[in-house]
């Protein structure tokens, strides 16, 4: 079975909405360079940190003061995907939620340990510890818009966003739900970039996603609104539990450049012409949601969009920089464990 | 449509180190019979407890030499133990389309508390506890240990994150997106969710009381709770223990930490898993029951209103609050009572609260007949309901 996209947006260091993203991810606009430390360590870094911008919806300056900014960007994403779609929810228990996430509200989590580090046990906050929890964000975007239909977050490292699509297929399958409002995606992480800074060889990094450890954190989130497949032009279709060949030769592959699957992809995916995208957003684990959402603005557009960076050493010779348009599309995410995702974009 | 059947559980626990023994406690409930330490000592806040609770599985179970956290390990001692009383050989994995779908509020995170103290105290220098934790999702990890390439998912939804763990995986099999799936919940108390359920005033002053007039809060614990769930025509009907009838999911749309006060969220989810069947014909009922004085309060009431004649038990008195894996110790606990015919006593009651009026077990009584609901609640307003059936053809 598929489900049907009625809309989509995202957050990303290009601000907020798909096309900023796509643009720029075509121009090949080399990121600004940003100067981190810690612990007397310091590292230059691309910068993909998120821009900070105001929800389009009014809430309390008491719930703006506490929203964390996982909540925060999570819900603005399914706000413009809303939007995009012209969806208003007319009874709430007909909708569902889903979010995808590998770490959550990291940024709370540090504000909440840094308490701890300076006041021991006592440092405790209930409001820090109630907004730390990885549903938090779900919580509060169920509470803001009156959302009683079924609630969940997905938390699968690489295969949140195929984990999460198949949850909602199958709430909506299995008739629980009309819509899903379905968001994945990631904080831009300072615990990731701290760990570089003590751990990193080299006090430059420029993000190169095709070579080992040359990686710059970045962060984002893509949310879509989905509903019964067929419902509109552009469908997915997500699997977990790939092998490579069962997949298409020219993929859209979130390669990482990381430890952890360097050569893992290296190995196998050395027969695919694959297209990355992540010169254009960083590195987090979460990333293939942006890839979606590119997909799907490739298929509004009938062409993918291309990758404009150009001066990437040690390229793979079996990267591509653009792919024709062919109204189907399928982008691939990959675990340490060798788990393979693929979501299946048609159009 | 094939029917959906419990073929194997495993558990690790409070009430033991797997599920004779916790089988054993349950027939003859006392808290000098818990294989661990006694309720009180979460006060003590002396960590870590991974010695003291588990000795077993600081040397066993650790494929991924040291960088697996104990509720990881603890997942994958309990998912074994479930397979093995399954009596499915992993050879016959390679012919079934297997999935594995994990619940925990934990075991995904990088839920080290002195790595995350030192380092937002701003002087770490070891930060393999923050590039290892990729390597601690229960559900890859699980799928990766027995070889199985289905489906995957890893729900952190809070309380409700085993019993939604569960529930999604019968619903894989109702939409035969696989023929098997090893499914549950696991996590430990973490410091960081150890002091902010204390700085919200929910924990217990003394042990856990469900339900009873003088309960005070949660006390929390350790647990990984597993079960192979297969479509009729997969296993072998001798293996069958019970069958999966109704899963239901509702939000309250209320609040991040107060269960709705009119149990929204739990009417519709109980509402989606019971479908057609009546309410009169559920006469036993595991309730989240933690204890504190909001959800006893809110699900006591929702129980007594709406299944006044069905019998309730609580077992967190025995367990403590295991967060993530509560939902699928519950369903073993369920799974128990067909096979034992007996419901234990709700270990901690002992005064029925008159704003409630609710009186779960306070004693063993036997049980024969059809079905058993789960119900359970959690932070955000989720609720989750699971429905069993005696494991008959």
């Amino acid at each position: 079975m598929s489900v049907s996209v009625l809309g989509t947006s995202v957050i990303s260091c290009h601000g907020v909405g798909v096309s900023s993203l796509f643009d720029k991810i075509e121009s090949g606009e080399m990121r600004p360079r940003k100067t981190y430390n810690y612990n007397n360590f310091s590292l230059e870094l691309d910068d993909y940190s998120l821009p900070d911008f105001e929800l389009s919806v009014p809430v309390s300056k008491a719930v703006a003061r506490r929203l964390g900014s996982f909540s925060k960007i999570c819900f603005e994403a399914i706000l413009q995907a809303m939007q995009d779609a012209e969806f208003e929810i007319e009874n709430g228990a007909r909708v569902g939620i889903v979010i995808g996430t590998a770490y959550g509200p990291s940024e709370i989590n540090n504000q909440m340990f840094s308490k701890y580090a300076k006041y021991g046990s006592a440092g405790a906050s209930p409001v820090l510890f109630s907004n730390s929890v990885h549903n938090t964000a779900a919580s509060f975007i169920s509470q803001s818009l009156g959302v009683t239909g079924p609630v969940t977050t997905i938390v699968n490292n690489e295969l949140s966003l195929a984990d999460a699509i198949q949850t909602a297929e199958n709430w909506i399958d299995l008739g629980h739900v009309d819509a899903v409002l379905l968001a994945v995606g990631d904080e831009l992480s300072t615990t990731h970039i701290d760990a570089l800074c003590v751990n990193s060889k080299s006090k430059k990094i420029f993000h190169n996603p095709y070579a080992k450890e040359t990686v710059s954190p970045g962060g984002g989130v893509g949310a879509f609104v989905l509903s019964r497949g067929g419902e509109s032009d552009i469908n997915l279709v997500a699997r977990i539990g790939c092998k490579t060949e069962e997949l298409p030769q020219e993929i859209v592959f979130d390669l990482k450049g990381d430890r952890s699957t360097y050569d893992l992809s290296r190995k196998l995916f050395q027969s695919h012409r694959i297209l990355n995208y992540s010169n254009g957003y960083g590195y987090f684990l979460t990333s293939g949601a942006l890839d979606l959402a590119l997909a799907i603005e490739g298929a509004r557009r009938k062409r993918y969009c291309k990758n404009g960076f150009q001066e990437i050493s040690d390229k793979w010779e079996n990267a591509v920089d653009e792919m024709e348009f062919k109204n189907e599309i399928s982008l691939v995410q990959l675990t340490p464990f060798s788990q393979i995702s693929e979501i299946q974009v048609t159009s | 449509m094939a029917r959906q059947f419990i073929a194997g559980i495993g558990q690790i626990s409070n009430l033991g180190r797997n599920v004779e023994e916790a089988r054993r406690v349950f027939q003859n409930p006392s808290l000098e019979n818990l294989a661990t330490l006694p309720l009180g000592h979460l006060e003590s806040a002396e960590f870590p407890y991974e010695e003291k609770m588990f000795p077993v599985l600081s040397a066993e179970l650790n494929p991924l030499k040291g960088a697996l956290s104990l509720a990881n390990r603890m997942a994958l001692k309990a998912a074994t133990e479930a397979v093995e009383s399954s009596g499915l050989e992993p050879n016959d994995f390679s012919s079934l389309r297997v999935g594995v779908c994990v619940g925990s509020t934990g075991a995904a995170t990088v839920s080290n508390h002195a790595f995350s103290v030192r380092h937002n105290g701003g002087a770490e220098t070891d930060f393999s506890p923050f590039t290892l934790s990729t390597l601690n999702n229960p559900a890859q990890l699980i799928a990766s240990h027995f070889g199985v390439t289905g489906p995957i998912s890893t729900i952190d939804n809070a309380c409700t994150s085993g019993t939604d763990a569960i529930g999604q995986g019968y619903e894989w099999l109702m939409r035969d997106k696989c023929d098997l799936v090893i499914v549950g919940g696991t996590d430990t108390v973490l410091e960081n969710i150890y002091f902010g359920f204390r700085s919200l005033d929910l924990l217990a002053k003394t042990e856990s009381r469900p339900f009873d007039k003088d309960r005070s809060g949660l006390v929390l614990g350790n647990a990984a709770g597993f079960l192979v769930l297969g479509k009729e025509g997969c296993l072998p009907e001798e293996s069958w223990k019970a069958e999966v009838v109704g899963f239901g999911m509702g939000g309250d749309a209320h609040h991040s930490t107060t269960p709705h006060p009119h149990a929204r969220g739990l009417s519709l989810a109980v509402n989606t898993a019971l479908k057609d069947i009546k309410k009169e014909s559920v006469s036993l009922i595991n309730a989240h029951g933690t204890g504190t004085l909001n959800n006893d309060e809110i699900e006591g009431r929702y129980l007594i209103q709406n299944f006044p004649s069905a019998k309730v038990f609580g077992t967190k008195g025995y367990t403590g609050h295991t967060l993530g894996a509560a939902g699928a110790l519950e369903a073993i606990w369920g799974v128990i009572c067909f096979q034992d015919g007996v419901v234990p006593k709700t270990l901690g009651f002992e005064n029925v609260d008159t704003e409630i009026t609710l009186t779960p077990t306070s004693e063993k009584i036997p049980f024969d007949d059809e079905y058993f609901l789960s119900t359970s609640l959690g932070f955000g307003g989720v609720n989750s309901a699971l429905l069993l059936r005696r494991g008959e053809a």
